[in-house]
């Protein structure tokens, strides 16, 4: 835990929206969330929770025709909401970088790993010519490719999977930025693959002191490195604070129905899942009951109510669910707090 | 459930001898990567090296490795959709190998196949119920009102409501069509499902209604499962024998809950050891963390396969290939050493074991 520097990423109350024939899709809703150098935090929930989105609208690329329709991302105290398209690109991929899931789409199958990598640092002014060529070398090295020097000259479909998403991180790193996005960066791989990226990730946070949003539906996953998780269903955050205290509470139900659902290679073999009913709506405006009361086991009158706050329920965690987290007073002052303080 | 469905399960006969339902003999395919550029000879990719394992009635198989170790290759050489090039594929009690076509066509009504994908297994401009009529009309099971009676049951059975029948593959979830998919199989009430990664494309949340549903058909049908997956930990959920596949060849194979808290093969415990597990970035724990890549198939490690990541390769395994010995009650390993490791008398080399806060690779910028 890195808490007493400043934030240099600080997100608050998000709120992002997709125009759509019913109305407006609310994707992210008011989701806040800080960020210091050395940290990870993980986010973690099912396809269309929003965490793809949040992801990508911190490098500023919320897909269209999404758009932000409130709050702000803050990096280093300048909102990136009000960025020009000039100051957007020296920010992108520079100052803020991210891999994805399938490297095979986001790399350029036409151009090889050594020329997109050094176009990504003469782009940014880090380095140009035998320099660049010289730190895309280290940087494949880095990142774990053997035999780097020839592998320059490999096109994307020439690696494994594991290796082009070694590439990936490589490029993604090469201009050492201050904070890493990883969309789901080891949903593609296989599990001994996956260990390897997961651990050069912990790695590479360690040495060069990056901030990492780890993006990804399993908790199994961002649990072995995150410092802090957060919880989001229907775009909005249910569960958040440090990873031992949300693995050890389980406080929301959905956090539980997330880790119920999990298969174990360790302890005893249950003899059913405790598999979540059914799927997660599409939010077509702001919510007016608990989003997850549908397929809550643990649900009651007042969760149809009214959408429960984020509550503070111990220092580092906080929960929104009228039965295991009730709020004691004030909960529109409670609900602005940020992610898990 | 529904009584047609379980009445129509009932085996068409039993191997004769009362043997397995399923039973592969040192099945082996080698694709010819064709002739090479300025007329240099193809070599042979040897994808499925000398397989042999079993399955009962009513048993789950879990067949584990990483990609291009053959598991696939394997479960499709199994419905004989790849021919093989050698060995034997017993389905209760009748050689599957030479079979001709319509011959194969009858048997293959009792062995199905579920795939990974479910956005590209199905037939986008077909609807659920054209979908799953189609194996009914094919094998001659059902038609009109029977088939829509039929197809009703199915969707019963796999938890899809009766409304899917007019709709599209894109109208439906990944979970959902996956259960299509799976609906489509149990069509024409089939002894054995060979399911190839089936949750893999899928959501956590979903792999577990997914896993639920195929144990939930298996007792309600006495389904056989050979089931396929890099994921040990679902393997090992669903599986009462695991097999362990490394390039083409079965490392260990042994009763799941046996093999998974005690692995006997040094490729078995760096399999288990990457498994993700939820627990506290704080809490560390010792990985065996494989380096590098499966190696490719066309021109595998002299020796043993494994060694070239083997943390415990000696001299010995790279000249001498071990083979599969049987070691304890049904329990299976190939490996020259297994039992130094066991019993601590052999340690890893340093380099390939690291804890999940190892050490940068030292190369600064």
């Amino acid at each position: 835990m890195r808490r007493e520097s400043e934030p240099i990423l600080e997100v608050e109350n998000l709120e992002i929206a997709f125009p759509s024939a019913e109305g407006a899709l609310h994707a992210v809703n008011g989701v806040s969330l800080d960020l210091r150098p050395g940290e990870t935090l993980g986010i973690v929930g099912e396809s269309g929770c929003g965490k793809s989105t949040i992801g990508r609208a911190i490098l500023g690329l919320v897909p269209s025709p999404g758009k932000i329709v409130g709050g702000s991302i803050r990096f280093q105290g300048n909102d990136i909401t009000r960025f020009s398209g000039e100051q957007l690109r020296a920010y992108r991929g520079n100052r803020v970088a991210m891999i994805f899931q399938d490297p095979m789409s986001t790399l350029n199958p036409v151009m090889t790993i050594g020329t997109q990598i050094r176009e990504a640092l003469s782009i940014h002014n880090v380095a140009k010519g035998a320099a660049a060529t010289a730190r895309a070398t280290k940087l494949l090295d880095l990142v774990g490719i053997p035999d780097a020097r020839s592998r320059l000259d490999a096109y994307p479909h020439q690696l494994s999977g594991g290796m082009r998403q070694r590439a990936g991180i490589a490029m993604a790193i090469s201009c050492e930025p201050d904070v890493l996005i990883a969309d789901e960066p080891t949903t593609a791989l296989d599990v001994t693959v996956q260990a390897q990226v997961i651990d050069l990730l912990g790695s590479l946070r360690d040495e060069f002191g990056m901030a990492i949003v780890l993006i990804s539906h399993d908790l199994g996953v961002v649990s072995s490195i995150a410092d802090r998780v957060m919880v989001l269903y229907s775009g909005y955050v249910v569960e958040s604070g440090t990873t031992g205290k949300v693995l050890g509470r389980r406080l929301h139900p959905y956090t539980e129905g997330l880790i119920g659902s999990r298969t174990e290679i360790n302890g005893p073999r249950p003899d059913r899942l405790h598999a979540i009913p059914g799927a997660a709506p599409a939010l077509m405006g702001p919510a007016a009951e608990c989003p997850f009361r549908p397929r809550c086991p643990v649900a009651e009158n007042v969760c149809t109510l009214s959408n429960p706050p984020l509550v503070a329920v111990e220092n580092m965690h906080e929960a929104a669910c009228h039965v295991r987290a009730p709020q004691p007073v004030q909960p529109v002052e409670i609900r602005k707090r940020r992610g898990a303080q | 459930m529904s009584t047609s469905a379980s009445e129509a399960i009932t085996p068409h006969k039993r191997s004769a001898n009362g043997g397995p339902l399923l039973e592969v003999v040192d099945l082996k395919v080698h694709f010819g990567t064709g002739a090479g550029l300025q007329g240099r000879k193809g070599g042979k990719v040897k994808a499925v090296d000398g397989l042999s394992f079993h399955i009962d009635q009513g048993e789950t198989l879990g067949l584990v490795g990483e990609s291009g170790c053959g598991k696939s290759t394997t479960g499709r050489a199994v419905l004989q959709l790849i021919e093989p090039t050698a060995g034997s594929v017993r389905f209760a009690g009748k050689e599957l190998i030479g079979l001709k076509r319509r011959e194969l066509r009858r048997v293959r009504r009792h062995m199905q196949m579920v795939f990974q994908d479910p956005y590209s297994s199905l037939d986008s401009r077909m609807t659920v119920a054209d979908t799953l009529a189609e194996p009914l009309s094919i094998h001659g099971l059902a038609r009109g009102r029977e088939a829509s009676t039929r197809i009703a049951d199915l969707l019963d059975s796999v938890g899809l409501p009766q409304s899917s029948t007019r709709r599209y593959p894109h109208e439906f979830s990944g979970g959902q069509r996956q259960r299509i998919a799976i609906a489509r199989a149990l069509a024409v009430s089939p002894q054995l499902i060979v399911c190839d990664e089936p949750i893999s494309a899928l959501d956590v949340s979903v792999q577990a209604q997914v896993l639920n549903l195929f144990e939930d058909l298996q007792k309600d049908f006495g389904l056989t499962y050979l089931f396929i997956a890099h994921d040990l930990a679902a393997v090992r959920h669903l599986s009462q024998r695991i097999a362990v596949m490394y390039l083409g060849r079965i490392v260990e194979t042994g009763d799941s809950e046996e093999v998974v808290a005690r692995p006997l093969h040094p490729y078995s415990q760096a399999l288990i050891s990457a498994v993700p597990r939820l627990e506290s970035s704080s809490s560390k724990r010792e990985r065996i963390i494989l380096q590098g890549d499966l190696p490719s198939p066309a021109n595998p490690p002299s020796g043993c396969h494994f060694s070239t990541r083997c943390p415990y390769a000696q001299a010995r395994c790279r000249v001498e290939e071990p083979t599969l010995t049987t070691v304890e009650n049904g329990r299976q390993v190939s490996c020259h050493f297994w039992q130094e490791i066991q019993s601590g008398a052999m340690l890893p080399s340093q380099n390939v074991v690291g804890s999940t806060d190892s050490e940068p690779s030292g190369v600064a910028l």
